[in-house]
């Protein structure tokens, strides 16, 4: 059997007549023909969407920094760290919204009668894989990592603001999910509750660790001895 | 001296392909043989610090497709978690499909994000703006013999070219013209942590394709009952 073969014939066999197709895919539409539970409204879960879209960029933005920072030229394993692990908790957050959508019974969104889909997996992110090293990013414009030569910065102090800007765009648009989901005429209080003490949390907690950093490393790199005040907090994140 | 300067900045240029401008313009990279000399005139004169010393011992292009493969194993890693959400809906409701395709999301991404690292070590620099322009395709509703199926037709890609990779890298290719391509390291690192794992999340997709196709051909008319307990066989 060649490389395809097998998924040919499995398709096939899905395929090949209508009563073979309706017992290898559960008909599952029909189940809940009358006993809709799923009350969220078309604005709240497009707008939730938007939002896990935001998560996937942010997380793959983050992914850009630490490709930056495990360069030999730039030598900060500290700072790669801090931002690969950036990078997988803003996935893991794309994918609890994903849940929680799932669980509201909104992450496929009824087409029409038979057909059901989700508008996520439409996401381009081929595209944003490739526009991750951008500089502007959620209506955000962010720094160049690498300072010019006489500039009072470090990429490591550098790449802590943008990440506060980012995380600052993200807290901004929870934000505005939570007034789009939390007005009339029907309020999704569950949901507010759950973006407000989970994610709104979590994003305080985020933006108050990047600001001490921010704080402490600025201190060290306002006079002399900015590369070596980069190298040694770099040492500290590990 | 300024002459060897300009083209010492052209071998960096060539060797930095992947460098974006900002990152070419502002770092230059010496060869694999001049590490010394250039950080040793670095030394006598502080004003003459251009060149950064690189960990390439071939040319850094060699790595496209290398690094090509981490960005489209980002891409796909998406591709599997979309896929593995679609098992967790009410609609759906099969916590072993979404589990297992979970797996293969978490998998891509975790070895995606190693490549990273595994080519910082050669001294590649990595962009993100190669990538495969082939978009994520599995919306919609899938069913559970087409989801595994979907899988193994990924992965298996995913091995092909893994393995067209390898043989850049290995001694496979010493007699060729493209032998500049050969990296013992990566030749190995490829075999154990990309090809290894590939070949047998390939054969344990296909034997449960195979199973399930297999007991749907026998006893179409119970395949909801044999979903059911495929699933939470799939859970354990
Ligand atoms: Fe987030």
């Amino acid at each position: 059997m060649n490389k395809f073969g097998l998924l040919v014939a499995v398709t096939a066999i899905c395929s090949l007549s209508s009563v073979l197709a309706e017992t290898c895919t559960r008909d599952a539409n029909s189940l809940f023909r009358g006993i809709d539970f799923v009350d969220m409204r078309d604005e709240c879960v497009t707008e939730t969407e938007e939002q896990i879209k935001k998560e996937i960029t942010a997380s793959l933005k983050y992914l850009s920094m630490a490709a930056y920072f495990a360069k030999d030229s730039v030598n900060r394993p500290g700072f790669a760290k801090l931002f690969f692990d950036s990078a997988s908790e803003e996935r893991e957050h794309a994918y609890k919204l994903i849940e929680y959508l799932s669980m509201r019974g909104r992450y496929l969104r009824q087409k029409d009668k038979n057909s059901w889909k989700s508008t996520i997996p439409n996401f381009d992110i081929s595209s944003l894989v490739k526009d991750s090293e951008n500089l502007n990013v959620m209506g955000v414009t962010l720094s160049d990592l690498t300072p010019a030569a006489d500039a009072k910065t470090t990429s490591g102090l550098i790449a802590l603001q943008n990440a506060l800007k980012l995380e600052t765009a993200v807290t901004k648009s929870i934000r505005n999910l939570v007034v789009k989901c939390e007005g009339e005429p029907f309020n999704h209080y569950h949901f507010v509750d759950y973006l407000t003490a989970e994610f709104l949390e979590e994003q305080y907690k985020g933006q108050r660790d990047l600001a001490g950093k921010i704080s402490t490393l600025g201190k060290m790199v306002q006079n002399q001895g900015a590369e070596l005040a980069d190298f040694l907090f770099d040492k500290q994140l590990l | 001296m300024k002459s060897v300067f300009v083209a010492l900045f052209f071998v960096g240029l060539a060797t930095a392909e992947f460098d974006n401008v900002n990152f070419i313009q502002r770092h230059k990279r010496d060869t694999p043989s001049t590490c010394e000399a250039n950080i040793g005139s670095c030394c006598k004169d502080e004003t003459n610090c251009e060149f950064d010393c690189s960990s390439l011992i071939i040319d850094g292009s060699s790595y496209n497709d290398f690094v090509k493969y981490s960005n489209d194993m980002i891409i796909r890693s998406f591709e599997y978690l979309f896929l593995s959400a679609q098992f967790g809906t009410h609609l759906k409701d099969r916590p072993g499909f979404e589990k297992i395709l979970h797996g293969l999301a978490d998998e891509a991404w975790n070895k995606g994000l190693d490549m990273i690292k595994e080519s910082s070590k050669r001294g590649v620099s990595h962009t993100f703006k190669v990538a495969n322009d082939e978009r994520v395709s599995a919306h919609g509703d899938y069913n559970e013999v087409e989801a595994l199926a979907k899988a193994v037709e990924i992965e298996k890609k995913l091995l092909v070219r893994a393995n067209d990779i390898h043989r850049h890298h290995s001694h496979a290719t010493l007699n060729d013209e493209k032998a500049k391509g050969y990296d013992a390291g990566i030749a190995h690192y490829l075999e154990e942590e990309i090809i290894e794992p590939k070949i047998d999340a390939v054969r344990n997709l296909v034997g449960h394709v195979n199973d399930l196709k297999n007991i749907f051909k026998k006893d179409s008319s119970i395949f909801p009952m044999s979903l059911y307990l495929f699933d939470q066989h799939l859970q354990k």
